[in-house]
């Protein structure tokens, strides 16, 4: 029997077409998501405010297993989409913001705002789905820190 | 006297031999009667073959001999063709994978940007950029996250 195989000659053109379709060199490249979080960080019972919440059990545990305070309370929470080359502002209190660029090859560039003015730049490439944690003092040996987390991590 | 001697006579009249090492040739042959025998032996041999190198003449046209070896070419016997089980592996084979390899090094040269495996694959990296502002950066690998603290009053 006389089998004509010409069918298989489309394989290479297939798998590189699978290769340009999913290579950003030569597609437009891809969005990240990212989770941003605002936490609070106390010693004491949850105060009674409206805005705070309980944060997730897990990210409680790795908040706990790096810094001291018992408590841990949620702010605010917002996915953030950054595009390519774009930079993303992001309000995530009366009195904290953020922007976060994709730099490409070299990363992302988070910038915090402490009441509109530039407390913190830092450049960042999240290693392995890792979280970045800016964060500080606040009054009565409170803390707060604000997480960017790539988003499903 | 040795061969290794002869050797250097030989390569001395090829002049195959470098300055320092003809000179001391020269005194050695002319304190060594056997020698400088044996140089001139050597010496009248390859006067003598360069003299009388026979010529080697075609007993026919420059033309008609190399046109016996184009004939000889074009009537060689044509490899017999291979068996089809191998024709059609190779046509399927060879492209699919060249195509493998090819992607293999693409892969390899450029960086996907899908979120998740950029996010995977990336090398850490964090540049405080602002010099000396007393903030403290440190990487927990446990609990997956880099800190920066900002000491208050910033």
């Amino acid at each position: 029997m006389h089998l004509s195989f010409r069918a298989f000659r489309w394989i290479p053109v297939a798998l590189m077409g699978v290769f340009l379709a999913l290579n950003p060199c030569a597609t437009a490249a891809a969005e990240t998501k990212f989770q941003a979080r605002l936490v609070w960080g106390t010693d004491e019972m949850k105060p009674d405010k409206a805005n705070l919440k309980e944060i997730d059990d897990k990210t409680k545990e790795k908040l706990k297993a790096v810094f001291k305070w018992k408590n841990y309370f949620e702010v605010d929470a917002q996915t953030v989409v950054v595009l390519p080359n774009e930079l993303k502002k992001v309000k995530m209190s009366n009195k904290c913001d953020i922007e976060i660029q994709d730099l490409g090859e070299d990363g992302f560039e988070v910038k915090l705002f402490g009441e509109g003015k530039l407390t913190k730049k830092v450049k960042q490439v999240f290693p392995s789905g890792d979280c970045l944690v800016l964060a500080g003092d606040d009054k009565n040996a409170n803390a707060w820190f604000v997480m960017l987390c790539p988003a499903g991590k | 006297m040795k061969t290794d001697e002869i050797l250097k006579l030989q390569a001395y009249l090829d002049n195959e031999v470098s300055s320092g090492e003809a000179r001391r040739i020269a005194t050695w042959l002319a304190g060594d009667s056997e020698a400088r025998q044996i140089f001139q032996e050597l010496k009248g041999i390859k006067s003598a073959m360069a003299d009388n190198e026979l010529l080697v003449k075609l007993p026919e046209s420059r033309e008609f001999y190399w046109s016996k070896i184009q004939r000889g070419i074009e009537s060689a016997p044509t490899p017999a063709p291979r068996p089809e089980a191998t024709r059609w592996w190779s046509r399927i084979g060879v492209p699919f994978a060249a195509a493998i390899a090819a992607v293999a090094v693409l892969m390899s040269v450029t960086s996907f940007d899908l979120p998740g495996l950029r996010l995977q694959t990336a090398v850490h990296e964090i540049d405080a950029s602002e010099p000396d502002d007393g903030s403290i950066t440190f990487h927990s690998q446990s609990e997956g996250m880099t800190v920066v603290w900002i000491p208050s009053g910033q």
